[in-house]
């Protein structure tokens, strides 16, 4: 299959249409951990929407924008990590991650965010990556903290989840700030 | 980001359009030696006609009608393995592929068409796998050959290469062979 190994029991791997059902039973379990933010979770989550999903997942990444991949930890799918459309007018893109309530709190979605980080800069040369995370979504706004994002600035009432309206923090880090921090001793 | 190994230092990811100056750097240090079965290889007369060959490449990937991907060993792209009508109702593909004269002799295509059999076997749960070769190109035949692919028939005069007919060889690979190999393979290595 198509992978990327992260660590010795974590890997990105390219969504296959077998995967489907894999996908529903997390997304399904998963329902309420995701609904604040996500607008697409849903208890009704289904088969066609996985598929969907992974179609769509696909064509991305068979026409060079980019990817969206499963999180694999310990052989068990944990949630998925990609890039949205890559710019190649300003080299930059956006990433996306959800990660299943059971497996947070393992730096899994940082660990991907750097091996991504180098990705995007050394072999996409890209110039900027940025994320959106919902101001009250603490979580992920330490993601993008911990991969050296700065916050830019707050997009008031973004989206709208479940009813509620969220206002959006953007991350940024650019190619620059990027080689910087990976030259530092750590 | 995501790659099919194939060994170590080998591993296999799709062709996009940003690839062509890779791609037409690799055809022209290979031009003559793919010339020799591969009147195709024509088309990528420039970077140009490099890039719009891969667009259309991309196009039949999304559509599921192939996938194009490209071989490299530590980063350096030495081939490409092709995926080539890949029907899911019928569950079958053709494979095709070509790789450096520089690289031939040490196994890496037949380990690299291994790899991709083994991918859309299980991943994509195919159920057949064709490759296709010119009667007199030995070089290609030996891959399915060594993989364990049925000779199923010889079509007479299928291709015209430099307006001279060839034989070609028609191989086939189900996925009840490669799991019936697979379990060969391990009691092989359990009694050895």
């Amino acid at each position: 299959m198509f992978r990327a190994p992260i660590t010795d029991s974590l890997e990105l791997r390219l969504f296959e249409e077998h995967h489907a059902p894999t996908l529903v039973a997390l997304i399904r379990a998963n329902y309420e951990h995701l609904a604040p933010w996500m607008s697409w979770a849903s208890p009704e989550y289904g088969e066609a929407d996985a598929l969907g999903f992974i179609r769509q997942s696909r064509d991305q990444w068979v026409r060079g924008n980019g990817f969206t991949a499963g999180i694999w930890h310990h052989e068990q799918l944990v949630g998925s990590f990609g890039t949205h459309d890559i710019s190649h007018a300003t080299r930059s893109t956006s990433l996306g991650y959800w990660v299943a309530s059971s497996a947070q709190g393992q730096g899994l979605i940082t660990a991907c965010g750097e091996v991504v980080l180098a990705w995007c800069f050394e072999e996409l040369g890209l110039h900027r990556v940025w994320l959106d995370a919902a101001e009250g979504n603490i979580r992920s706004r330490k993601v993008a903290e911990r991969l050296g994002m700065v916050q830019e600035g707050v997009l008031r009432d973004a989206l709208l989840v479940q009813g509620r309206w969220l206002s959006m923090v953007r991350y940024s880090v650019l190619e620059e700030e990027w080689r910087e921090r990976r030259s530092r001793p750590v | 980001m995501l790659r099919l190994q194939v060994r170590p230092e080998s591993w296999l990811r799709p062709l996009v359009a940003r690839d062509a100056s890779l791609l037409f750097e690799h055809v022209e240090a290979n031009r003559e030696h793919l010339r020799e079965w591969l009147e195709e290889i024509d088309a990528l007369a420039d970077e140009a006609a490099t890039r719009y060959w891969l667009e259309q490449a991309v196009l039949r990937a999304r559509e599921g009608r192939s996938l194009l991907l490209g071989y490299f060993k530590r980063g350096m792209l030495i081939g490409t393995v092709g995926l080539h009508h890949i029907d899911r109702a019928d569950a079958s593909t053709e494979v095709g592929y070509w790789l450096a004269e520089e690289h031939q002799g040490q196994g890496l295509m037949t380990a690299a068409v291994s790899a991709v059999v083994m991918y859309v076997f299980e991943e994509w749960r195919l159920n057949r796998v064709e490759i296709v070769c010119p009667e007199e190109n030995t070089r290609s035949r030996a891959i399915p050959e060594r993989l364990g692919f049925v000779l199923e028939g010889q079509r007479r005069q299928a291709m015209m290469l430099r307006s001279w007919p060839y034989d070609l060889c028609d191989y086939g690979l189900l996925a009840s062979d490669w799991v019936r190999m697979n379990e060969q393979r391990a009691a092989h290595r359990r009694s050895s």
